[in-house]
Formats: structure tokens, sequence, C-alpha cells
């Protein structure tokens, strides 16, 4: 058995950690779980340091108590409206005598394409690879090693985000006595962790439901063409029952896990829903279909708004897969209803595939971001932890040689 | 039961002004208006296939079977290219089927080369003729594959270019209320039946005398502002309890997603029909109870039209937009008011001190109003994305007004 590996996110409604073992056939086996109420997150956004830290230090004993390890490294997962993403493309001349495309040419080729200028305070987190070009051809192809050609161009999807959020999150970790090896973009995360080949292949739209933010990954024609963070989540949805219906945030919270649902079902139309008294707000009743009317119109708009995004940036709109939710707000009732109206096909919910061990994460759409970085980390294999982009990122963070 | 017969003063009148085609296109479409549970006979049933077999299996007055020189009879095999050169061959034939007529209604699957490969640009030719054109399609299972639901989707999107308004029938919301272990074959029929009673309410719909009048124009308006996204259903009752059963059928229809659908409609266009002795009582109480489920913005068109041949039953044909372009409730109010204290203003010549003092006040309430809803975020910088504030809830930006608003106002 290889040594654990322990991951991180430090999410806007609870900090997990999740410890794993990955086994030589390359399977997972989840060995611990830790769990805590965050506090001091919105928004995927630290703005309470000291309550986070102390939330991230409960989870780290959950888990190491519960996997009977000590942590002291971890991968982090992260997300955050800051996030954005630009397709750059490169292209080199191929100037070996027989115009032969080897791995030379496509090395040069990435870092063409890893070239652009990002905005002051912004640091490059991913870059994805997309289709290459030869010559001066529309349709790009997947490999083009040992094409012959005199040109080479490659679409390279480069997500970036600010500098001090993530210099922050390290900040915390580091305050936890932990240390960050790798880092990765959730909705990436999520991808690597619920979808099969086979779906990556024929194209989806990858929803990952937070509480503090909606992101998604988007495969066409089996890259990935569009990926990003919108900053609305379930907290929106908690919010906007607690204006609409005079309700403290907790009540309103209570009330969207246990009654909320995405659509209105007009067979209990007149259902009233009894919610109790705390204090400074009295106890009252609401209607069911107030209820999800709110909670619709809020989550409507979040799959129009990423449906307009979808429209906007992927050319190609092939998607067999379908819409794929994951996170807590997959969780709510008639939610795939809902995305499969609003993007007009098939939508299903996503849970890590793969695993074994602990039931929970292997069950849980919350649990594909976690999952998704273990299996990030072990794709880009031991030696690559801290590999060019996140090596560089990480190094300028902490100031490490 | 109570009577009131004000209706019955009134023969039934049928619109001769409007003459309707029913053009079943492909195998699906040729079936569906076979489901019709009864035909009106106001109407012109033609079925077009480039399938013989197919055609062969169809009751209709009229048949047509494009491309045969082409095909040999024996359909495209869902190659939308040839499906295209069976239409161009039988083009003249259509343009002579299409005259005299006013309103095309043209029923079709999306998974098959016919229906689907051929329809759009038919659909396309028949308004180059003159006519409104209606497409009623029917999406496919998602058992039947990732390429047939790939070729639908595609079909669609031309449907919505070339009819001036689209219905959406997907057997996936159908077969959801049916038992898992029903056989496909039957399955089908089911399907097609709930179908065919829906084109059934279409076309009674289009063709019945209106008491309380419904034109095409509305219901062409609808389908424009719901780009393309409508369901249509048809229930009926008769009896003692016919109203909270009708009520029943129609807030619970799969096909308008369990009532989800018309709950959060933009636009619905109601089709009351029934026999002269039917009272104004049950008609006031549908629409009391249809009203109290809408949205409070929705656009709301109700028509109620007679006919004997209905007896005691009442039923309701009702058009559901999934989609609906306008502009939130609140910014239109709003836009209208600064107009109107704008003209106020201009008219008075009086001082701009006035208009600014105004728009002062009415932005620190925004203000206030908005800091309150978002309590939550407070001290975030807010979500910002094409000029809106998603921090504010949303049912507050779209103007939507909640039963307990509604009570508390009350």
């Amino acid at each position: 058995m290889a040594h654990p590996i322990a991951v991180l996110e430090i999410g806007t409604s609870e900090v997990r950690v999740l410890v794993a073992e990955p086994r030589e056939d390359g399977h997972l086996m989840i060995t611990g779980v830790g769990r805590y109420p965050s506090s001091g997150v919105r928004k995927s956004e630290l703005i309470d340091f000291e309550n986070a830290k102390i939330c991230l230090k409960n989870a780290i004993i959950e888990a190491e108590k519960n996997a009977q390890v000590s942590i002291q490294e971890v991968l982090m997962v992260f997300s955050g409206d800051h996030i954005r993403q630009v397709v750059n493309r490169g292209t080199v001349s191929v100037l070996s005598p027989d115009r032969i495309i080897t791995a030379d040419e496509r090395e040069e080729v990435m870092e063409a394409a890893r070239a652009i200028n990002l905005p002051h305070d912004h640091e490059i987190i991913h870059t994805l690879t997309c289709k290459y070009y030869i010559e001066d051809r529309k349709d790009g192809v997947l490999n083009p090693d040992g094409m012959e050609a005199s040109r080479l161009s490659l679409d390279m999807l480069i997500l970036y985000g600010q500098s001090n959020r993530l210099r922050n999150l390290f900040r915390l970790a580091e305050e936890c006595a932990l240390e960050v090896s790798q880092v990765a973009f959730a909705g990436l995360c999520c991808g690597l962790s619920v979808l099969t080949p086979q779906q990556k292949e024929v194209g989806g739209i990858l929803i990952d439901l937070g509480a503090g933010t909606s992101d998604y990954v988007v495969y066409s024609d089996q890259f990935i063409a569009l990926a990003g963070s919108l900053g609305v989540g379930g907290d929106h949805v908690t919010n906007d029952l607690a204006a609409g219906l005079n309700l403290s945030t907790a009540q309103a919270e209570r009330l969207k896990i246990k009654y909320g649902a995405a659509m209105v079902d007009l067979s209990s139309r007149g259902r009233r829903i009894p919610i109790p008294p705390e204090t400074g707000f009295r106890a009252q009743e609401v209607l069911s279909r107030d209820v999800n009317t709110i909670i619709h119109a809020r989550m409507e708009e979040v799959f129009e708004l990423i449906k307009a995004q979808v429209d906007k940036d992927v050319r190609k709109k092939n998607f067999g897969a379908g819409v794929i939710l994951t996170g807590g707000g997959a969780q709510m009732t008639r939610i795939q209803d809902l995305a499969s109206r609003v993007f007009q096909m098939p939508c299903h919910i996503g849970v890590p595939r793969e695993i074994s061990g602990l039931a929970l994460p292997s069950e849980s759409p919350e649990f594909a971001a976690t999952v998704g970085m273990l299996k990030y980390s072990l794709r880009s294999g031991a030696n690559a932890t801290r590999g060019p982009v996140f090596g560089n990122l990480i190094r300028k963070m902490f100031g490490k040689p | 039961m109570s009577t009131s017969p004000l209706l019955t003063d009134n023969s039934p009148q049928i619109r001769d002004d409007l003459p309707i085609l029913f053009l079943a296109v492909g195998n699906a479409g040729g079936q569906l208006i076979s489901h019709l549970p009864k035909r009106v006979p106001e109407l012109t049933y033609v079925a077009v296939d480039t399938d013989q077999s197919s055609l062969d299996a169809l009751t209709f007055e009229r048949k047509i079977l494009l491309g045969e020189t082409l095909t040999g009879g024996m359909g495209t095999g869902g190659n939308f290219d040839l499906a295209q050169q069976c239409l161009d061959a039988g083009e003249d034939q259509l343009y002579s089927l299409f005259q005299g007529f006013k309103v095309l209604v043209l029923v079709a699957g999306l998974g098959g080369g016919t229906g689907g490969g051929l329809g759009p640009s038919l659909a396309d030719r028949a308004r180059e003729s003159g006519l409104i054109v209606i497409s009623a399609l029917v999406q496919p299972l998602e058992a039947e594959g990732g390429t047939r639901r790939n070729l639908a989707e595609s079909s669609l999107q031309q449907f919505r270019e070339t009819s001036d308004g689209v219905m959406l029938f997907p057997l996936e919301a159908l077969k959801s209320q049916e038992d898992p272990s029903m056989v496909l074959p039957r399955l089908l029929k089911k399907c097609g039946m709930e179908i065919g009673r829906a084109m059934g309410g279409l076309a009674v719909l289009l063709r019945s005398g209106w008491l309380i009048p419904l034109s095409i124009q509305d219901l062409i308006q609808t389908l424009k502002r719901a780009d393309g996204y409508c369901r249509l259903v048809a229930v009926s009752a008769d009896g003692e309890d016919r109203i909270p059963h009708l009520l029943d059928q129609l807030f619970s229809h799969p096909l308008i997603d369990r009532g989800s659908l018309l709950a959060h409609s933009g636009g619905v266009v109601v089709g009351m029909l029934c026999g002269p002795l039917t009272p104004v009582s049950d008609l006031e109480r549908i629409s009391l109870e249809v009203r109290r489920v809408l949205r409070s913005d929705a656009d709301l068109k109700i028509g109620v039209a007679q006919d004997e041949r209905f007896g005691s039953h009442i039923a309701l044909v009702v058009m559901v937009a999934e989609q609906w372009s306008t502009a939130p409730v609140g910014l239109e109010l709003l836009a209208e008011e600064n107009a109107l204290e704008d003209e106020e203003i201009e008219a008075g010549g009086e001082q701009s001190a006035l208009k600014t003092r105004k728009m002062l006040v009415q932005g620190e309430i925004e203000l206030a109003t908005s800091a309150r809803y978002k309590e939550r975020f407070k001290g975030m910088a807010p979500t910002i994305v094409e000029g809106a504030d998603l921090d504010t809830p949303t049912f507050i930006r779209k103007g939507l007004r909640l039963s307990f608003h509604k009570e508390s106002s009350s």
C-alpha cells in the first residue's frame, strides 16, 4: 500500500478533508474523512481568517482520527469567481528537414501557447491543451505526432485567478501546520472524478453546485472547451429564502435542505410548512409553493447564465452526455428536472467513480471535487506534484526556491 | 350543481376563413395523427412520407410519397441529405398542396430521417407560400441513443428557425409516469394517445368559434415570445366532480412536468371548451384556480368556446411557454414610472430640483432595500453579471410576487 494522501477543500458551507491510499492497480481507497461546518468563508473566499482556521483545524483533527494518520501535507482544491479563462493560440514552424512533427515541436508550441500577459496580481492556475492545427486547416487534431507540416498551432485553455486569494488559502493551511503540495480548480477535479472517458468523448456540461460558487467545465469534441466559476451558489438560495419569507439565515437553511425543491409541484400547491421560532424570529407557516418559487428563480438563473456562457464560447455543441451535476446543490429535489429544462438535454447526478473504502465519499456528489483532486494528483504522478504551473505558483506564493 | 346557462344563446361558430392543414410528416407524424381520438371534421389531414409501407398503414384521405425514384419508397434510413433530395423532388406536389390553406400544423418525430430531415425545409417552403406554420414535434426517448438525440437536437434547432411556432412533446416526460415494466409498443401507443389528445386539442383550439375569443395570433404571439419552447396539453372531465378532476389532471400532467412548467411559465394560453349548458360558475372556478397557480406576472390568455358535441364535458387545452422573452417586470414598471415623471416635469416646466430629489430618494430606498436583501453578503464585493447584481434575490429582480406577500397585502 502506498503512502496516504490528503485532500483539503475549504468550502463555503463545509471544510472537507479526505484521506486516501492509492493501491497498486491505481484504485483509490478512502481511509478517512474530516468534515466541519465552515465559518469565515463566503463565495469560496476567506472573509474571517481566524474563524476559518478553527474550522480547518477541526476538520483535520477529525480526518486524522478517522484515518489514524498524521497529516502534514495536503493537496488543495479551490474555487472562486475570480477564476477566468482564456483560449490562447500558439504557433511554431516545423524546422526539421522532413517536416515531421515530433514531441519537440509539441513542447515548443505548448510553450508558445502558454505565453500570455495576465492582469496584475493574477497567476496561471491550469493550462489545458485543446486541439492542434496543421498549417491553416480549420479542423483540429488531438495528436499531431508523425504528421507532416510546415507550421503547427495549438489552442490552449488557460485558467487564471487572483494570486492574493490563493495566497490567503495557502497561508491558512500554513497556519495550521500544513504544507500545500498541489492545487487544482474544483470544477476540473469534479470532471475527473465523475465523468467516464466515454462521457468526455461525446461531450457534456458538468456543473458543480457549491454553497459559494457554481463551477462549470464543458467537454466538447474530446477536450475541455470551457471552464469557469460563477459567484452564486446555495448560499444565495438561503439568502433569498430568508429575505423573501422573513426568516433567519438558519431557519432558511433548514427550510431549504428539508423542504426545498427546484420546481414547484402543483399537486402540493396549498401545502404549508411550519417554521419553528428562533431568537428574534417568530414561529410561522410558509407556503411550499413560495419556497420553491424562490428556489426555482435562483437556480434557473444560475443555469441560464452558464448556458449563455456555453452558447457564446463553445463552438461545437455536441453534448451527448448531457448535463452532469455535482456538489451539495445536486442533492436538491428536482434540480435535474430544472437543469434538463433549461439546457434542453438530459441531466444526471454525478457521483465519484472508481473509489472504495468509506462509503460516504463514493455515494455523495458533494465529494466529487475532493475525490477528483486525488485522481488529479495520481494522474500527474508522484514526481509531478509540483509541475510547471503549480510549482511556479506555489513557489511564488511562498517565496520558496 | 347550479346552472347559469349564459352560453346557450350562441351556436357554435366555425372560423371558415381559416383553412387549416394538418400535415403528418414521416412515420411518427402519421402515427400521431392516427392516434387523434376524433379528427375534427372541418380540418384537412394529409400524410407525407418517403416510406411506402408506412403510408400504406395510415388511413388518411390523402397521402403523398416523396422521392420514390430516389429511395424506391423504402424511406431515408435517417439520412438527412437523402430526405432533403426527396423533398426537392416532390416540391411541386407540396406547393400545390399548400394552395388554399392559411395555417399548416406540421406533425413530426424528431429522431427520424423524414420528419427530422425534411420537416424543417418543408416548414420553410410552407412559409414561403404564405402559410402560418406551427410545428408539433416529438422528442425521442433517451434510450433511443445519443446519435438519434443529436439528430433530434439539430433538427429541432432548424424547426425553430423555419416555423412560426414550435410545440414540443418529449416522450421521456410521458414515460416518467408509466409503469417501468410496461412493454415498449404499449408505452409508445400510450404516449401516442396522449400526444394525439393534445393535437386534437390544438385542432379544436384553432377551429372553434369562441365566445371569449382566442385568435390564431394569440397563439402565434405566445409561441414567438416562448422562442419556440412550448408545451401543449389537453384534459377533459365529466360528471359531478368534473372541475376538481379536470384541474387535478392538468396540474399533474406529465407533459407540463406535473404542473411545474405551468407554475413557472411566463406565458399561458387556456382554451376552455364546453357544452352550451355549462354554468358560468364552473368556468369562473377553473379560471380562478388556474390563475392562482400561475406566476403573478404571467401573460395569461383565456378563451371559452362552446360546442353541442361536448354535452356536459368540459375540456381544457392549455399551451404553456417553457421560456419567455420579457424584461423583468420590476424594471418595466420602473421605466414606465420614470418616463411618466419625466413627462410631468417637462410638461409643467418645473424645476429640475424636484426631479433630482425624487431620484435621490428613490436611490436611497433602493439602496436600503438592496442592503436588507443582501444581508449574507454584507461587506463583500457583489457578484455582477451583465449589469445585474446577483447577490440581490432573483425573485425580487424578476419582480415575482409570492403568495406570502399577496396574503400580507390583502
